[in-house]
């Protein structure tokens, strides 16, 4: 038996005993906010970490989509007391350049309900302009009732 | 800090809604209900924190469904032991509880949540109009319906229904009466024992 | 049995190769067995722990106890990280408290100096700060009528109050570095050492540059330890519909009429009302409470508010750059809180002695 290195030759006589009090040290930092026996117990930790380790990797990745969720509700919310829509608000702030994103929107809604209540104020009038300026500008003049192709022709280009 | 005391109890304080279920739908209006009951019409909204308002639900026996759905719509239950299965159609649940059919929509569509149990006894269901004084005093907003409420043909006056516009009128000698069938109690197949009313 | 030859080859020559093994290796290795801790150091790491916890934290230490420490050179570079000039000796007699000149003067009596022939030629600093208070008083009294004009002269003073307090400007000065400074008797500074000692620094300032300098410094450190907090709450107010009442019926206007908005839960534990003021049949102002009687204390403390102009929407402060442009009335008076019951009190009797009389 040939042994390339000191160490590989080292290895045959003198093993070392790791020592577990360490590694039992750091599964007890993994699993303070455990409930049960799996808290304090080593056998039990093992696994208990290993799942939850397998959860973290999980919700690494959609935790940020459920943050997302959240604040997406959060402007909904601010958007309906209102009467706008999410949709609709969120479409028109993009349109008009507006660059504010939904963390600072939904913190809006919370903490400023006034600059928010501004902001939904200008959707709707951007809102009523189009009409104005699409639809409404076309049946305007024609009695109630009445759609002609060149209405319609009017509203598909617009 | 008193200001501040007072603005954070005015945006943390339940608020109490009322909600008539007379000829609505009662999956579509549970929908409604259940973002009052979460709080999801708050801007303060998350899933995990408790601020869900309360809701008083009334008239729920007049609830509506829609096509066949008191025949063939079931409600399921298993006790978990073998054989334990039963299920019953939604006519014969509604006649044994009124507020079963409300209830029940609404628990279901709050499958997922951890809090759904508390999020459901902050809803107050009542059969009729009684509601109780002490309840009716909290109310101080009212959730919109979800459908116009139809009109029934007893609704409409006798002079009404013969002033509406026809196409063609029966001959005098016509028999309607006669082909009329009679109101066959519907044989109720699918309701297993345990819901059965003797 | 090539393997075993060389086993006890190695065996026979371990100590010989352990001499003949270069030093960047050994090096190496030590480096190596420092990745984790090994099984006999456990107790021994277990025990130092104990020890730390059994002597307790360290003894709070003066800076000048530690190395690195010139006093002459502390004492420029204060002025100079602040971008004033002070005059030397009055800065460092700004920073020596009265408790530290009687701590000396015992040193010297305890080893015998006799003080008339060798006199101690250190002077505390309770002139400066005698006049950095005054100048501070003024200043922030004359900044927060200008600032806010409809402000009771009550409300001004418990804010001034707030600003002068211990706490405020003990925060201020140890942010500045001054507990490193100071030189007194206690260790850790107090905190009213720490705002006599800022006081002082302002009256060596006035007597450095001047007292339009000396203002400007107060303007840039105390004032903004209003940002974020509520005026109102500084000024106990308890009778606030009492006052709603006298200035209402002082500038003609109709009595107050608290109404009930809105309430929700009125049966629960979590009872909310909403409690508007009315006068003349317009809405001054609406407040929430638990109660109707909260509510409607806090509409009139609303109303007030309204009335002072600082309500939670008021523009920010004045400062930096902008505030030296600002023309500040020395002579401005705001009305005051008391005049005006008094005054209303003295109007209403007046008419009820006419009304008895006739």
């Amino acid at each position: 038996m040939v042994f390339l290195t000191r160490h590989l030759l080292y290895r045959r006589f003198y093993q070392p005993h790791h020592d577990r009090s360490w590694k039992k040290e750091m599964q007890n930092r993994l699993t303070w906010h455990f409930y049960g026996r799996r808290r304090n117990c080593y056998a039990l930790q093992k696994d208990a970490i290993r799942r939850s380790l397998r959860f973290a990797t999980v919700v690494r990745s959609s935790r940020r989509r459920h943050v997302n969720y959240i604040f997406s509700d959060r402007i909904a919310a601010g958007c309906a007391q209102h009467g706008v829509q999410y949709s609709s608000f969120m479409r028109s702030l993009y349109e008009n350049n507006i660059a504010i994103d939904k963390k600072v929107l939904s913190s809006l809604a919370v903490y400023e309900p006034r600059t928010f209540q501004s902001l939904c104020e200008f959707v709707k009038k951007q809102h009523t302009e189009k009409v104005y300026a699409g639809l409404a500008a076309s049946v305007e003049p024609t009695p109630s009732g009445i759609v002609t192709r060149e209405m319609v022709d009017k509203v598909y280009k617009s | 800090m008193a200001n501040n005391r007072v603005l954070q109890w005015a945006v943390m304080a339940r608020t109490w809604w009322i909600y008539d279920a007379n000829l609505q739908c009662p999956f579509r209006s549970s929908e409604r209900i259940i973002t009052y009951l979460k709080g999801k019409h708050k801007p303060i909204y998350h899933p995990f924190a408790d601020i869900g308002d309360h809701v008083v639900v009334f008239n729920t026996r007049h609830v509506a469904m829609r096509g066949n759905f008191w025949r063939t719509f079931k409600h399921f239950n298993h006790t978990r032991y073998a054989g334990g299965f039963s299920q019953a159609s939604a006519w014969r649940v509604h006649e044994m509880d009124p507020t079963r059919i409300m209830e029940k929509a609404c628990y279901q569509r709050l499958s997922g949540l951890p809090m759904k149990k508390t999020l459901m006894a902050r809803l107050h269901l009542y059969p009729d109009e009684e509601i109780p004084q002490e309840i009716l005093e909290n109310v101080s907003g009212q959730i919109r319906q979800v459908q116009v409420v139809p009109k029934k043909l007893e609704d409409y006056t006798e002079e009404e229904i013969q002033n509406f516009p026809r196409l063609f009128e029966w001959p005098e000698n016509y028999d309607v009466e006669s082909y009329q069938r009679e109101n066959q109690q519907e044989p109720d197949q699918h309701t297993t024992k345990k819901w059965r009313l003797d | 049995m090539a393997a075993s030859l060389v086993r006890t080859c190695v065996l026979t020559t371990r100590r010989t190769l352990q001499f003949l093994r270069p030093i960047s290796f050994a090096l190496q290795e030590s480096h190596d067995s420092k990745r984790s801790y090994h099984r006999r150091q456990k107790g021994f790491l277990r025990e130092m722990y104990k020890k730390r916890i059994d002597i307790g934290p360290d003894k709070p230490r003066r800076r000048s106890e530690w190395i690195n420490w010139n006093y002459d050179c502390e004492i420029f570079s204060f002025g100079q990280r602040l971008g004033e000039n002070f005059d030397e000796g009055s800065l460092r007699q700004a920073f020596v408290h009265r408790s530290y000149v009687e701590q000396e003067k015992e040193k010297r009596a305890e080893l015998g100096i006799d003080l008339e022939s060798v006199p101690l030629e250190l002077d505390d600093n309770s002139d400066l700060a005698n006049s950095g208070d005054k100048l501070m008083k003024d200043y922030l009294k004359v900044y927060l009528r200008n600032i806010y004009p409809y402000m009771f002269e009550e409300c001004i003073s418990s804010v001034c109050d707030h600003l002068m307090m211990d706490e405020t400007l003990s925060h201020i000065a140890s942010h500045l570095g001054c507990e490193d400074l100071i030189l007194c008797q206690d260790f850790p500074v107090q905190p009213s050492v720490l705002s006599v000692t800022f006081k002082a620094v302002v009256g060596a300032l006035e007597q450095a540059q001047g007292k339009e300098r000396a203002e400007a410094f107060v303007r840039d450190f105390v004032l903004p330890q209003l940002i974020g907090k509520d005026l109102n709450e500084m000024w106990p107010l308890h009778n606030p519909m009492g006052l709603l009442v006298a200035l209402l019926s002082l500038t003609g206007r109709g009595q107050p009429e608290p109404r009930l908005l809105w309430k929700s839960g009125s049966n629960t534990m979590m009872s909310l009302y909403w409690v508007g003021i009315y006068s003349n049949k317009q809405l001054i102002s609406k407040a929430p409470g638990e109660t109707v009687l909260i509510a409607e204390e806090m509409a009139a403390r609303e109303a007030v508010k309204k009335v002072m102009r600082t309500e939670d929407n008021r523009p920010p402060l004045v400062l930096g750059t902008v505030a030296e442009r600002l023309e500040l009335d020395r002579d401005r008076v705001n009305a005051s809180a008391e005049d005006i019951v008094r005054r209303h009190y003295e109007q209403s009797s007046g008419q009820s002695d006419s009304i008895t009389s006739s």
